[in-house]
């Protein structure tokens, strides 16, 4: 975090809207884009960054300078969104199924085995069409790993932050994530 | 490393996270394994492919909307902090009367506690002199005989000194009455000690009176 990015969360602490309103127009697109990955559709992405903004203001009082802002982001996007699907309980586009549990790093995923036989290999382009809906059809653990790393950038150790799990969860949910996304489109295409 | 081994491990090859032992394996099955390559690269593209998504971007009116929010919400905030600062200062101003009657009224009690205990205390005192003098005293059997006709020979001139005050009683028009009568008043209590307790029981009665009044 730089010292201009410090002084605006210190100001907007102190209840300065303006500097607040400068933090947001830093983080909004990132914030907008991750919702609208996990969501699907942009009338809900507006709402759950609209509300985790407004969350982030409420709870900066709480906020740690020494701590990462753009992590501590995340996980209140990652967890608007969570709740914004529970609550709403709709059906996507494409059917998602969500699974709730307790305790995420207890959360045990089985394993799929490797498909039988080899499997083709894909276009760049062809994939590139078919990932964005496809993700979707991810269960909303894998999706938030997967979308944080391979199309937000953190690193394992701020996904495991921003989600409040442990690396190890990381890594097991992303290397799963990636395998089932890659056989859904190795499927696709191949029927395709 | 077997092909199932292989696949669980693609995601932390590609990420750089494998340690050296199990890279050169993971990296020894892939020289062998045509089937391991092509989930390799697919994995490959599929993550490009994610990398390259169209870029999103906020919509315009997202900030304006969250603004005009956290303003409305900051006005009845605002207003409140006002009120919750009119009532301390009304409060403020009450309360050192409240404090002040407090004080006086523990000042008052002290006093009367220290007064009552004083009076016991030097009759404690007179006592404790008189047990010391006492003490001292010879105790043989002479000096107790000696003592005895002392104090028959007291008993006759206190009756006479009796008699001599039945006569000014009869005499005189006016009723004198002695210091230590004086000074007594009903229930043992003295006249001071008696004012100073209906003083604290006074305060205290105020302090009820004002606090009614504050709730009200």
């Amino acid at each position: 975090m730089n010292v201009e990015e410090t002084k605006l969360i210190e100001q907007s602490q102190l209840g300065n809207i303006e500097s607040f309103e400068k933090l947001i127009i830093r983080y909004q697109d990132q914030a907008y884009r991750t919702a609208y990955r996990i969501l699907g559709n942009p009338e809900d992405a507006k709402d759950a960054t609209q509300e985790s903004f407004i969350k982030i203001y409420r709870s900066l009082k709480g906020f740690k300078l020494q701590s990462n802002f753009s992590t501590w982001m995340y996980r209140i996007i990652h967890n608007t969104c969570l709740d914004m699907i529970r609550k709403r309980k709709r059906r996507q586009e494409i059917p998602i199924e969500i699974k709730e549990h307790q305790n995420k790093d207890d959360y045990k995923i089985p394993l799929e085995d490797p498909k039988d036989g080899p499997e083709a290999l894909l276009d760049y382009h062809q994939l590139k069409e078919q990932v964005e809906s496809e993700i979707l059809k991810l269960p909303v653990e894998y999706r938030g790993v997967i979308i944080l790393r391979d199309i937000e950038g953190l690193s394992y150790q701020e996904i495991a932050e921003a989600l409040e799990i442990s690396e190890g969860t990381v890594k097991s949910r992303l290397n799963r994530g990636r395998t089932q996304l890659r056989q859904h489109l190795a499927e696709l295409l191949e029927d395709g | 490393m077997n092909c199932k081994e292989f696949e669980n491990n693609i995601s932390l090859y590609i990420d750089g996270k494998l340690n050296t032992d199990t890279k050169a394996a993971f990296n020894a099955h892939l020289e062998v394994c045509n089937s391991c390559k092509v989930k390799l690269e697919n994995t490959k593209n599929m993550i490009a492919g994610l990398q390259d998504l169209e870029e999103i971007t906020a919509p315009k009116d997202l900030r304006g909307n969250i603004i005009q929010q956290l303003k409305a919400e900051e006005i009845p905030n605002t207003e409140k902090q006002a009120s919750d600062s009119t009532q301390k200062n009304r409060s403020s101003r009450v309360f050192p009367i409240k404090k002040f009657a407090l004080v006086a009224a523990m000042i008052l009690v002290v006093a009367s506690t220290v007064i009552l205990n004083y009076d016991f205390f030097q009759g404690s005192m007179d006592e404790g002199a008189m047990i010391m003098e006492s003490a001292d005293q010879d105790f043989s059997e002479d000096a107790v005989m000696r003592d005895t006709e002392e104090a028959a020979e007291d008993f006759e001139s206190e009756e006479e000194s009796f008699g001599d005050e039945e006569v000014e009683v009869t005499d005189g028009g006016e009723e004198t009455v002695s210091p230590e009568q004086y000074e007594e008043d009903t229930f043992g209590i003295k006249y001071g000690e008696w004012i100073v307790l209906l003083l604290g029981i006074g305060v205290i009665s105020v302090i009820i009176v004002l606090q009614k009044n504050r709730n009200t």
